[in-house]
């Protein structure tokens, strides 16, 4: 009773409120609203139609791919109407076939992509990663961790005592878990401080755990044949998997509930406190160099490389409410000859994109469909950003780093899955 | 001028007169506003800005506590929200997606002046030079000894008027956080505000 009484009082007194000088404030905005409204008017593309029957005959097109056997010839002529060849726009990769916003890593920086197409290169950094609501990306700069605006802007920069790597935000938005050095360091989001965390971390990159049931927020990382998990504000020990192979890369399932390990020989599914649920050992004649989670925490992309042979596959495995089911036999999404660097999906979970070093092509797949969509190629001119190095063949190629919504992602009562984040490098983390 | 941007016209007369009221427009009437902004009705864009922007402002300040900030605060979001125009889906709310822009850029202000303070100025009083009249000095006073997400927090159920689900969605934040930032507001502000109940526990509700 007494509880509602005072909140009645408060937001009564809340409605009440108006901060100085109100009348002035409001018409000093209308004024700069008005004109920056009217700015959009005057430089709005007139191409929203155009756009929209491009949009419609690559819907129409994609039904026909995804009822077609002969879906990878179609999928090259739709690359090749909606992609054009570099020479011809150099400035734009083609709109993408989900909403949204694609983070690329690039050796000549991070990129980000817009759903039409446009992309923006962030500046010089190594290693980036989306926050979990899309608004800022989280970068590396040699010995330094950096926060940005996805327009460029650096929001602020933190020195590191070794090479930065691996940067990954977690759920809340409010730490920042990174790898300088071998060590595992950790950021507050407002970059008000820092704390290492653990010394010696293994080549994943950490992975916060979503909906902790602790206070804090909570972070797995491999160290030595063991992966850790730990409530870092405390900082206290949650629980510790037992020995096994070194995982490259951990993933949390959407609920927080289950813990993929992935490393080169097989995937292990452990509980929140590590103990171990399942084994699932890849293929024989295969090893994993990189995997991602969709946002619902279903599918399980993992490329592997066949031993002895230079060709991969891309293979999904779908994660049952308890574990990786055992019924059903993973997806075999693609194999083809090269080797595969970076895999994404998109945040609806509909798109999955991998990267052909060897074709310097991403390939963009809609697992339904179980059809290639998209073929995108001359990846490393796209994102050589002028730099001559970046373009050649030998330099690092390109990943799909990570998926996000298009700014600003909108409220629902259910809230809204956080961003993507894309397979580590291939070649593994630099120490 | 088009019939649309013409119900604009009519509409905007009396979207000026709003800003201080709780009442809300339509979602349909709402609907027809952004349609006309994004085919570049200035009229549509006034009426959209004079609707949610007492509540923006409002909310802003309630929670920096600095007038020049709030009304920056406001302005960007709007300017903001005039660049992700095209992109709006209209059958969504305008004001939720405001707010949401505005309270984040409210926060993260805070925590950066509070983290500016700590290291280079003495703490000063974070009380307005200047209270117009109907302002209550109390609940001003009593809001700055939250932080900053608490402080949210309580704009966002209070003031705004969201259930602790919407705002989890808003802040992309636990429902549990959010239960927990508004009893933990609102046990202090009680202390705050009637110090001669100080120990006698508020009564716990349910949150929907």
């Amino acid at each position: 009773m007494r509880r509602k009484a005072f909140q009645r009082r408060l937001r009564e007194e809340l409605h009440e409120a108006r901060p100085p000088h109100a009348a002035e404030a409001e018409r000093r905005a209308w004024a700069v609203v008005r004109a920056a409204h009217a700015e959009r008017g005057a430089v709005r593309r007139p191409m929203r139609g155009r756009r929209l029957a491009v949009a419609a005959v690559t819907a129409a097109l994609a039904a026909v791919l995804a009822l077609s056997p002969a879906g990878a010839k179609v999928g090259d002529w739709i690359g090749d109407v909606v992609d054009p060849a570099p020479d011809a726009t150099p400035s734009t990769l083609g709109s993408l076939p989900s909403d949204g916003r694609l983070l690329v890593v690039s050796p000549a920086g991070p990129w980000i992509v817009h759903d039409d197409g446009a992309r923006r290169r962030l500046g010089d950094f190594r290693d980036a990663t989306w926050s979990p609501g899309g608004l800022f990306v989280a970068a590396a700069r040699g010995r330094e961790l950096v926060a940005l605006e996805p327009d460029g802007d650096e929001v602020w920069a933190r020195p590191a005592p070794g090479q930065v790597s691996a940067p990954r935000w977690s759920p809340d938005g409010f730490r920042i878990a990174y790898r300088s050095g071998r060590d595992l360091w950790i950021a507050v989001g407002d970059n008000s401080g820092a704390e290492r965390l653990a010394r010696g971390i293994g080549p994943a990159p950490p992975a916060w755990r979503p909906n902790a049931p602790t206070p804090g927020q909570v972070v797995a990382f491999s160290s030595r044949r063991r992966i850790r998990i730990v409530e870092e504000d405390t900082p206290r020990l949650i629980g510790a998997t037992p020995p096994g192979p070194v995982p490259r890369e951990l993933w949390w399932t959407a609920d927080g509930r289950r813990l993929v390990a992935v490393s080169s020989g097989e995937i292990r599914v452990h509980d929140g406190r590590g103990r171990l649920l399942r084994r699932e050992p890849l293929p024989p004649g295969v090893r994993a160099t990189g995997s991602a989670l969709d946002t619902a925490g279903r599918r399980l992309a993992v490329a592997a490389e066949e031993t002895g042979r230079r060709a991969s596959e891309v293979l999904v495995f779908r994660l049952a409410r308890r574990r990786l089911d055992p019924t059903v036999p993973p997806d075999r999404l693609y194999a083809g000859p090269g080797s595969i660097e970076g895999l994404t999906w998109s945040i609806d979970g509909r798109v999955l994109v991998l990267g052909l070093p060897e074709a310097d092509q991403w390939l963009l797949v809609r697992p339904r469909a179980r059809e290639p969509l998209r073929e995108v190629s001359g990846i490393r001119r796209k994102f050589a950003g002028g730099k001559g190095t970046a373009a050649r063949a030998t330099a690092p190629f390109p990943r799909p780093a990570g998926w996000c919504y298009a700014e600003p992602p909108e409220p629902s009562g259910a809230g809204v899955p956080p961003c993507t984040t894309g397979a580590a490098p291939a070649g593994g983390l630099v120490p | 001028m088009s019939a649309l941007a013409r119900t604009s016209a009519i509409d905007v007369v009396a979207a000026r007169a709003w800003p201080s009221s709780r009442e809300r427009p339509s979602r349909r009437r709402e609907r027809g506003w952004v349609r006309a902004a994004q085919e570049g009705s200035d009229e549509a864009m006034e009426a959209l800005f004079r609707v949610h922007w007492g509540r923006a402002h409002r909310a802003a300040y309630l929670i920096v506590h600095d007038a020049a900030a709030a009304e920056d605060i406001a302005q960007e979001a709007f300017l903001a929200a005039i660049r992700a125009l095209d992109r709006f889906d209209r059958r969504r709310p305008f004001g939720p997606w405001l707010h949401r822009i505005v309270v984040n850029r409210a926060i993260d202000w805070s925590r950066a002046r509070a983290l500016r303070r700590e290291v280079w100025e003495p703490v000063e009083s974070e009380a307005p030079e200047e209270r117009p009249d109907g302002w209550s000095d109390e609940v001003v006073a009593a809001l700055a000894v939250l932080d900053p997400d608490q402080r949210a927090a309580v704009v966002l159920r209070h003031l705004l008027e969201y259930t602790p689900g919407e705002i989890a969605g808003l802040l992309e934040i636990p429902r549990g956080t959010v239960n927990s930032r508004l009893r933990r507001a609102l046990d202090r502000l009680a202390v705050e505000l009637e110090p001669d109940r100080a120990g006698e526990p508020l009564d716990r509700e349910a949150q929907p």
